[in-house]
């Protein structure tokens, strides 16, 4: 929950808006008591923010914006064993293999996301257990370029060869 | 654009629903239970909406919210993500296990019927007095639940959720939700989703991870 709490936070300055008070309802963030759910909060911090970009281009482009953002809150977040997380990563990876970001041709919402749900399941991986999601990993060290994106978040080290691949 | 699903899949009503509700002519394609269709992942999941070929929606709400967003029937609101969010997070997974659960001979339908309990007293309460879940029209939220607790019609667990109950009937008097049930449950009504043979704990658990 401290983790979860953290994230909204950081994602709040990075939008350049207040976060507000972030309770727990059993499991469920609720944001001022009212607005609850992960993803409905951070979708509520964007429209605040105005940075409709984050919201792709179309209505398309949402929706698919939306698909990886419950994506990550039930197939992610849920994982209970290593096999499971092991099949969610090698499928961001095969889903990246041919792209730059989630959704369209810049940063969204989806990626946002996505970012804070691996950053400390890739921070924890070797160099060579890394170089397997080589697509995830090359997504993941092009968003953490931006310091506004990273916030509190430590920048993640790949190898060299890795990063010219 | 193409629905592909497999037969009697019940999560495939909704997006049959939002796109007769919205007019837009979709085709149906049944395909075996357990094709694997969006190559990226790497268990099967369906149904799966394709929005051009080889771009596939494997997020059923999300299928059904582009239907209503890209023809104008409604916008984003907060309202509506969060009864989306707390559809798939809460009431899907707890609805999977009431419908697994049921075939399991050696299940105590008890233990899941109480977890079901609080989230249909939800859904009953903010239905009080309501036509519709969010505001005074049709929305995706109406959508997304209706296709999820449908199947309980069956089990005659929604008997004692007088809101729920009529708010499905009144659903039901639309041709959008009167063909896609129809299609769906092959005329049968909820009682097709009555699986009769008995699944192992693998399946189930396959069958969980894939929503």
């Amino acid at each position: 929950m401290a983790a979860v709490e953290k994230e909204l936070r950081d994602v709040a300055a990075y939008l350049g808006v207040p976060c507000g008070k972030i309770t727990f309802n059993e499991l469920v963030p609720v944001l001022n008591g009212k607005i609850k759910g992960l993803t409905t909060i951070l979708k509520h911090l964007t429209r605040e923010s105005k940075n409709t970009f984050l919201f792709g281009n179309n209505a398309e482009d949402q929706a698919f914006i939306d698909q990886w953002l419950e994506y990550r809150v039930t197939s992610i977040n849920t994982c209970s064993n290593e096999k499971e997380l092991s099949n969610r990563l090698k499928e961001l990876n095969l889903y990246l293999s041919d792209k730059v970001y989630f959704v369209g041709n810049h940063i969204t919402l989806a990626d946002v996301s996505i970012y804070h749900a691996v950053h400390g399941i890739l921070a924890d991986m070797t160099y060579s257990e890394k170089e397997n999601l080589i697509h995830l990993s090359r997504w993941l060290d092009n968003i953490q370029q931006s310091s506004e994106l990273r916030q509190s978040l430590p920048l993640l080290p790949f190898s060299k060869t890795l990063l010219y691949h | 654009m193409k629905i592909i699903s497999d037969r009697g899949n019940f999560q495939s009503i909704k997006i049959l629903i939002a796109a007769k509700t919205s007019c837009i002519d979709v085709k149906f394609t049944v395909v075996k239970p357990n094709e694997m269709i969006v190559p990226y992942l790497t268990e099967h999941k369906l149904p799966i909406l394709e929005v051009k070929p080889d771009k596939y929606l494997f997020s059923v709400n999300a299928a059904v919210r582009l239907f209503f967003t890209s023809t104008g029937i409604e916008s984003n609101s907060v309202e509506i993500d969060e009864w989306l969010e707390w559809e798939n997070s809460q009431l899907l997974p707890c609805v999977l296990s009431f419908l697994f659960g049921m075939v399991e001979p050696n299940t105590k339908n008890g233990k899941l019927e109480t977890a079901l309990q609080p989230i249909l007293n939800h859904l009953n309460l903010c239905l009080h007095n309501r036509k519709y879940i969010v505001g005074d029209k049709l929305s995706s939220a109406d959508v997304a639940i209706f296709g999820t607790v449908y199947p309980l019609m069956m089990a005659l667990l929604l008997k004692d959720f007088s809101n729920i109950t009529s708010w499905i009937q009144r659903l039901l008097t639309t041709s959008a939700f009167q063909d896609a049930v129809f299609l769906v449950t092959n005329n049968e009504g909820p009682s097709c989703f009555k699986v009769e043979k008995a699944l192992t704990q693998e399946e189930i658990d396959a069958a969980l991870r894939s929503w």
